[in-house]
């Protein structure tokens, strides 16, 4: 049987990034220990803050939409939008053993996203970016791997 | 997210508690900022109470650490546990603070 799903749609702005995701960790909350809903929480706030920046730099603001669903330990995210065609997991991740004066202060979000999810994957749909990310809500790490 | 300043004898301890966050992390970096024009760039943030920080956080975390050293100071940071010192840890930026366990021991090394 396919698991039950909840959608929620939302402008694609900074504000909605937070209910965003407590509205995707939800069913995290009493089931894993509280560092962990939040690290699947943080990954989520990166991918989310990514789009409300870049997504409809070149457009009139748009949406983003989250879709949880929960199959045995893990929890699915599914997050579109309907902005330009970008897919942030290819980012390069900076260089992390630069010193502190030639650190780049951007690119860290999307590397933690990866670090805590067990899964991730981008794909172009008609007009809209979806990123699928999967948590396994068992670790009790941050780290996904 | 709520920030306290405390003056010390060397450096300004800035305690940090709750949620750095996209939206709040700017004022982490206003209240940093503002010590370091008051001509304090000796700043110890006092992480104990910090549950979540994402790399907004971190940013400003970071810009704050560049300008206190373009001062001649640095950013030091304690009481990092939890979540926020994983965050650390993986986007390897622990090497690049000084780092104390409580702020005692921070300010101690400062005497």
């Amino acid at each position: 049987m396919k698991p039950a799903a909840a959608r929620m749609r939302l402008p694609a702005e900074l504000p909605s990034v937070r209910v965003l995701c407590e509205f995707a960790t939800e069913p995290l909350n009493r089931r894993v220990p509280s560092d962990r809903a939040l690290a699947v929480h943080l990954a989520l706030e990166e991918i989310l803050v990514n789009i409300v920046r870049y997504a409809y730099a070149r457009s009139d603001a748009g949406y983003i939409e989250v879709t949880r669903s929960v199959e045995g330990d893990a929890l699915n995210v599914v997050v579109s939008d309907a902005g330009e065609p970008f897919n942030p997991l290819e980012r390069q991740a900076p260089d992390l053993d630069a010193p502190l004066e030639a650190r780049p202060v951007g690119g860290l979000g999307i590397l933690l996203a990866r670090g805590i999810a067990s899964a991730a994957s981008y794909t172009r749909d008609g007009e809209c970016n979806t990123i699928r990310l999967s948590f396994d809500a068992g670790r009790t790490s941050a780290e996904g791997e | 997210m709520t920030i306290e300043t405390i003056r010390a004898t060397n450096a300004t301890v800035v305690r940090v508690s709750g949620r750095m966050d996209a939206e709040n992390a700017s004022s982490f970096e206003d209240v940093c900022s503002e010590a370091i024009r008051a001509g304090t760039p000796q700043l110890i943030a006092d992480l104990a109470d910090l549950e979540y920080v994402s790399s907004m956080g971190l940013r400003s975390i970071l810009s704050v650490a560049k300008a206190a050293q373009s001062k001649g100071g640095a950013l030091t940071l304690c009481g990092l546990k939890g979540l926020p010192k994983q965050v650390f840890e993986m986007t390897r930026l622990m090497p690049l603070f000084p780092v104390f366990d409580s702020r005692e021991a921070a300010l101690q090394s400062m005497a």
